[in-house]
């Protein structure tokens, strides 16, 4: 019996010994002889490097409401090598990514290929139902899509994001740097279920920083519905408006027409898609006169009192300049201004002198850029004095044979409304929460010079001034009308039938808080800066200045509508 | 001989091993001693056989005070007392370890299989909760990723349904209209008006419950109609939004800085 036993004990112990020497040996073998293939299988099923995308700084207004976020998304692609039948996929997949099955199934059918896009930045919300159908060879790559939340608001100034998350025009172009951030990378090791069982950041995610605008989105929204009340009168090529605290040089509003919607500026044609406030350079007209007068006035040449005998026509070299309104006779300088002279700018402009005049020019910002942080900003063209022709002081004083952009007749009429200080105009007010630097001004007119020529300007506003017709009441309004025939390139010259209407105007007028540019281009029946332009002008100021919270100089008359 | 290398020895007959006299002198002082005849002990069965060296033993010392010859005019040499560095003394001490009474009896006892299964499944125990650790963190990373995920999908969600463009149109659709611009002014401050604003921030207009009726008064008066007949408001006291509550109706308007006063109309 007992010998019994201990065979068997022996047997087992046999048997145990051979089991484990088989499974020894199996170890042995995975360990060496499989090892390789085995350690690819386990890098390339448990172990895994997935890119964490950044998140793009969000855009917002001064006040914070969001003009452009980003929304989670996802890129869906597909193996067709992994995909038994393409025709079934592509009826399940095709209504959720919204792509036809057609064209899905022409993608899965081609099984030559392991990569293929099925739709990229497709809203996370929809791929969750994607997500949920777990199909075999369907692969969903973390992205995120930019949306603009006020659709048509600022869209030619915010721009546009491409597929890839790059900025590709106006303020997400400027700004890309700051807003994509930069994308993570993580190493995550899965047990056998696809649990993450290890997680490491090889490299940290960085999201973008959030870009504070110095825009405010109502301002920008009633200069738009006013330039859409332009475009439906006048039906103009093109329209741009700009607000800005002339203060400190704050852009509050940047609006251009047509209106583009932000979330579709491809459907756009490139024309619309451009920022005309910054990009669009233009003969100014008689909105420049003011530079001419304010340099002579800093010259010492003339003050506001000095009295011009204006004759109806004024001959430069070849060139003979008459006035827009028939002759003006006897006129002193704050008249030449307020009936808008060419006669008696020009007359100011030769007592100048080129050199001067030129110098005058520059100084207040023209023939460069501002310094605005906007992209592409044009430089607009100003002739050096060498280039002047016999009769380019007959022109240039009156704002033809130069070309601006309506910011820098923002930035231009802001010195003269802020006390003579030219400051680069400003649109990011905040990175993150943290104030931007703001540009330093420099002087360029004395404050008396400054407030002599605002006060020529209330004349323009005033009974006999070109834009009399313009009021609001309670505040005093200043400004310049200008009305700029555009060169004709096909016959030379100018033509009589394309013309640019303007209107600058700051209120309050002695102590100005709001400035408005309106430029339009090619208005359609009227081409009268006054009767085209400076209307809009006083549209968006009734709107600005109570909105803005800015004292009437007189309660009085706002009470009694005056 | 140590009381268990004695039982062993005893027991089984094995020579317990020991350490060399010279190691043991290293480790308790570290003495630099004379050389003296070297001495082996050997023997089985607790029998001892000592083979002493020829080499001429060292003078001992006589006892009695050590300043006896000293005193008498003869000067001696005493061996010098020497400390070794830590580090060899650590070495010469971890080379004993295996040979100390404490760690024999821990090592011969029951207690050491204990000891060492506690060690062995407090070993994998830590493993193991450390892969759960990983796990768990591996999963709440991957939740708060999603939860981002939502968050910023509700975000583009809540920044749409406030686009102005969408509230205009709601409103246009209840029969609201945008004021004139040049209707648009504010009221004087005064205490009227701040408490009407603080009356309509409590909601206290349309609920009887709440509203405050004023001494002398049968029916309370509507104190948002009393501001305005009389009153104004200052702009400190004053949110967008309470400007905005009292601007529904186009009499009411936005005030400028609080230095103006004047009402719409």
């Amino acid at each position: 019996m007992g010998s019994l036993i201990e065979r068997r004990i022996s047997l087992l112990t046999v048997v145990f010994f051979a089991l484990l020497a088989l499974a020894g040996l199996r170890a042995a073998w995975l360990g060496t002889v499989s090892s390789g293939k085995l350690k690819q299988a386990a890098v390339s099923q448990q172990v895994a490097t997935v890119e964490v995308p950044a998140r793009r700084g969000t855009i917002t207004d001064r006040h914070g409401v969001e003009l452009a976020v980003s929304e989670p998304a996802d890129d869906v692609a597909a193996n067709p090598m992994l995909i038994d039948d393409p025709v079934r996929v592509a009826n399940r997949v095709g209504p959720i990514v919204g792509v036809p099955a057609k064209e899905m199934l022409e993608k899965l059918a081609d099984r030559d290929r392991g990569f293929v896009y099925l739709k990229r930045l497709v809203p996370a919300a929809r791929t969750r139902r994607l997500e949920k159908l777990d199909i075999e060879g369907i692969d969903l790559i973390p992205s995120s899509r930019r949306i603009y939340p006020q659709k048509f608001l600022a869209s030619q100034l915010l721009g546009s994001v491409g597929i890839d998350g790059d900025g590709l025009g106006g303020l997400e172009y400027a700004h890309d740097k700051l807003l994509r951030g930069r994308s993570g990378e993580r190493r995550i090791v899965r047990d056998a279920l696809g649990e993450a069982i290890s997680l490491r950041d090889e490299r940290a995610m960085r999201a973008g920083r959030n870009v504070s605008l110095t825009l405010d989105a109502a301002i920008q929204d009633r200069a738009e519905k006013v330039l859409g009340e332009v475009g439906a009168a006048f039906s103009p090529k093109g329209a741009t408006a700009i607000v800005m605290d002339p203060r400190s040089g704050e852009l509050l509003a940047v609006a251009n027409w047509p209106r583009v919607d932000a979330n579709e500026t491809g459907k756009a044609p490139d024309y619309a898609r451009t920022d005309r406030a910054a990009q669009f350079a233009y003969e100014p007209g008689s909105t420049f006169k003011a530079f001419t007068v304010a340099g002579a006035l800093q010259e010492r040449l003339v003050t506001p009192r000095t009295v011009f005998h204006l004759p109806s026509t004024i001959q430069v070299a070849d060139r003979t300049i008459e006035e827009a309104h028939g002759g003006l006779g006897t006129l002193d300088t704050a008249g030449i201004l307020a009936k808008s002279s060419n006669v008696g700018t020009v007359t100011i402009g030769l007592q100048m002198g080129p050199q001067r005049f030129d110098r005058w020019v520059r100084r207040f910002g023209f023939g460069r850029e501002t310094g605005v942080d906007l992209p592409g900003e044009a430089s607009g063209i100003v002739p050096r004095p060498a280039e002047y022709s016999g009769s380019s002081m007959g022109n240039l004083p009156i704002g033809q044979g130069l070309a601006v952009t309506p910011l820098q007749m923002a930035t231009g009429y802001a010195a003269i409304a802020n006390g003579g200080i030219l400051r680069p105009a400003r649109i990011v007010k905040s990175l993150d929460g943290e104030a931007t630097e703001r540009p330093r001004g420099r002087r360029i007119v004395s404050a008396r010079v400054a407030g002599s020529v605002r006060q020529m300007l209330e004349g323009v506003l005033s009974a006999g001034g070109t834009a009399e017709e313009v009021s609001i009441p309670g505040y005093r309004l200043a400004g310049k009308t200008g009305t700029a025939q555009k060169p004709d390139p096909v016959n030379g010259g100018y033509s009589d039938t394309k013309y640019v209407a303007s209107f600058v105007g700051f209120a309050p007028a002695r102590a100005p808080r709001v400035l408005v540019v309106v430029m339009v281009d090619e208005p359609v029946g009227i081409h009268l800066g006054g009767a085209v332009a400076a209307p809009a002008v006083q549209r968006i100021l009734e709107f600005a200045l109570p909105y803005l919270r800015i004292a009437p100089d007189d309660p009085a008359a706002v009470a009694q509508g005056l | 001989m140590s009381p268990p290398a004695a039982t062993a020895a005893g027991r089984g007959g094995k020579t317990a091993k020991r350490s060399s006299p010279k190691k043991r002198a290293a480790v308790k002082g570290g003495l630099a001693k004379p050389p003296r005849a070297s001495s082996r002990v050997s023997g089985r069965n607790g029998a001892r056989t000592v083979r002493r060296s020829a080499a001429p033993r060292a003078a001992r010392r006589v006892s009695g005070p050590s300043g006896g010859r000293a005193a008498a005019g003869v000067a001696v040499a005493l061996p010098r007392t020497q400390v070794a560095p830590l580090g060899p003394r650590l070495v010469a001490f971890a080379s004993t370890l295996p040979d100390r009474s404490v760690v024999e009896r821990m090592v011969r006892g029951r207690v050491w299989i204990g000891v060492l299964a506690f060690l062995l499944i407090g070993l994998v125990a830590m493993q193991v909760s450390l892969l759960k650790l990983n796990a768990g963190i591996g999963s709440a990373v991957e939740r708060s990723s999603a939860l981002e995920r939502a968050n910023g999908a509700l975000r583009a969600q809540v920044s749409q349904l406030e686009s102005g463009e969408r509230i205009q149109a709601g409103a246009a659709a209840l029969g609201m209209v945008m004021p004139p611009a040049g209707q648009i002014s504010y009221l004087r401050s005064g205490a009227d008006v701040d408490g009407a604003v603080a009356a309509l921030r409590e909601g206290r207009f349309n609920d009887s419950a709440h509203a405050i009726p004023l001494p002398g008064a049968d029916d309370p008066p509507d104190p948002l109609a009393a501001a305005l007949a009389g009153g104004g408001m200052t702009e400190e006291g004053v949110t967008e939004e309470d400007a905005a509550a009292g601007e529904t109706s186009e009499e009411a308007g936005a005030g400028a800085e609080g230095e103006t006063s004047t009402d719409g109309e």
